[in-house]
């Protein structure tokens, strides 16, 4: 039986700009989600982990290959796929309630209803208080927040995220992780999550895709076979965390030696032996 | 230089004789006309010229080279072609505001953050509907203060019309004033131009600034 979405040998080849070359962003992905799965995307930026949910959104068209959710080849963005992005992407014009309420119009949902759906998700986020308020009377975790709410809203599918929490500092990003497990606990989504933080991804996601760069693919998917909710603390989400990190050390290191040529070199040694030095002062 | 209580007096005059209120209502009669023709057709063309890459390189263009024309000098273009009638003053209204609206908008269409633009996109809003519930609102606070840079264009290129062009409004009652050497009536229709003026403004764009500032956080002035 298909997976609920379906990645299939996925190219994503962008067009040369002003006299560039031509850059292949991603190249013969394979991906399966299954419904409810929460799957997190790591790699080196630039890896194309942005194009890959831009495509499974449909606002990029794929170059070849194939992206099915639930059995349909998608076609074009819909509703049926949430998105929420590292930038919030409310609209200035309307305030927090009008803003979630706004793809429910389009969506033909009636009036009553729409104001009853879009106040049993702002609570969900936590900002009822805020229902009046305009964008820019709004925090960072706020508005983040609110365009949560605004893409459980539409009752997607599946949601994507594309770094949604890398711009807000640590003590919100934290506390959102947990208010976002939550919340996939109790919404049951289908999540595609890109982070860049591997604490995040082994925290959240029942399985993390690990990218290497040039041309991007998939070079790893690493089960985190441990059960929801989960303890930030446990030794677990540490142990996953270092895994995801090795992984990514080779392929960051990688992507830095192609931007600066074979002259770069890790400054490791040089650190542990400073440490080293280091050691028995202040004793 | 007449005195304070000279100009009182001459606005009194002109106040009580009704000669003000005739030329304030030939004014404005023939602002709502120029002004109107030039909202209507500057977000049309503003709108059309942001949205079609074809327009743009073409009209476009146009727009940016006329507009460094100052809108009085389309008088004795209009004369010839309109007489001397209204549409020739009306005409230079136009030639006042219209630009300025059209590249605001032009403007504030090519601003939208494109971000707002693929969210609308994930909602499934696409062609029409993306423009005028994402984009067009997107771009309010540029076209208010298009406007509103276009009503200043549009009044003052009026008085100039009148002026030059003699037949009622304010600005023929500047000329009546110098012909009758009565400077205190000059400065009373003056004073009289800016009252009518900043008048307007506010009646019509105040609510729409008070608005924009509450939601965006800033007033609508750009470029
Ligand atoms: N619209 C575009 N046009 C051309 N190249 C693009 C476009 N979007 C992304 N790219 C290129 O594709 C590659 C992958 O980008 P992206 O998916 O944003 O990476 P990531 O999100 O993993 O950092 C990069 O080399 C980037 O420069
Ligand atoms: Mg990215």
């Amino acid at each position: 039986m298909a997976a609920f979405v379906e990645i299939q040998r996925l190219t994503k080849v962008f067009a040369p700009r002003n006299g560039g070359a031509a850059v292949a962003a991603l190249e013969g992905v394979d991906l399966a989600v299954a419904e409810g799965e929460f799957v997190c995307l790591v790699g080196p930026s630039g890896c194309g982990k942005s194009t890959l949910l831009n495509v499974v959104a449909g606002l990029e068209p794929p170059s070849a290959g194939d992206v099915r959710v639930n059995g349909r080849r998608i076609s074009g963005a819909g509703a049926d796929r949430g998105m929420v992005f590292q930038e919030a992407a409310l609209f200035p014009w309307l305030n927090v309630i009008q803003n979630i309420e706004f793809p429910l119009r389009r969506l033909g949902v009636p009036r009553a209803e729409r104001r009853a759906r879009a106040l049993h998700f702002l609570h969900m986020v936590h900002l009822s208080k805020f229902a009046g308020a305009y964008v820019h009377e709004l925090s960072g975790g706020m508005r983040q927040r609110v365009a949560i709410a605004r893409a459980l809203a539409m009752d997607p599918k599946i949601l994507l995220m594309d770094e949604p929490f890398a711009a807000l500092d640590a003590q919100t990003r934290d506390i959102l992780h947990e208010e976002l497990q939550q919340i996939w606990q109790e919404t049951r989504k289908t999540i595609l999550f890109v982070t860049h933080n591997v604490r995040e991804a082994a925290y959240l996601a029942d399985r993390v895709a690990i990218f290497s760069a040039h041309p991007g693919t998939i070079k790893r998917v690493l089960p985190i076979n441990y059960p929801h909710p989960r303890d930030k603390e446990s030794l677990l989400i540490a142990r996953a965390a270092n895994v995801i990190l090795e992984e990514l050390k080779d392929e960051v290191e990688k992507a830095i030696r192609r931007q600066l040529g074979e002259e770069w070199q890790r400054p490791a040694d040089r650190v542990s032996r400073s440490a080293r030095l280091d050691l028995g002062r202040g004793i | 230089m007449p005195s304070p209580q000279d100009v009182l007096a001459s606005f009194a005059r002109g106040l009580s004789d009704g000669s003000f209120l005739i030329g304030t209502a030939v004014s404005l009669r023939r602002i709502a006309v120029g002004y109107g023709i030039s909202v209507v057709l500057g977000l049309g063309l503003g709108l059309a010229i942001g949205r079609f890459r074809l327009l743009e390189d073409t009209v476009g263009s146009l727009v940016f080279g006329l507009q460094t024309i100052p809108s009085i000098c389309w008088l004795p273009f209009a004369i010839l072609w309109f007489g001397l009638s209204e549409r020739a003053i009306v005409f230079v209204v136009v030639m006042g505001a219209l630009l300025s609206i059209v590249i605001a908008t032009d403007d504030g269409v090519k601003n939208t953050p494109p971000l707002l633009v693929r969210a609308g996109r994930t909602m499934g809003m696409r062609g029409v509907g993306l423009y005028a519930r994402v984009v067009l609102p997107s771009a309010l606070p540029a076209i208010v203060s298009g406007m509103k840079l276009g009503w200043s264009f549009a009044w003052r290129s009026l008085m100039a019309g009148e002026l030059l062009f003699v037949s009622a409004g304010l600005g023929q009652l500047l000329t009546v004033g110098r012909d009758l050497n009565d400077m205190s009536l000059v400065i009373a229709v003056m004073l009289l131009i800016v009252a009518v003026g900043l008048a307007v403004e506010r009646l019509l764009f105040g609510t729409a600034e008070r608005v924009i500032r509450r939601r965006w956080g800033f007033v609508g002035v750009r470029g």
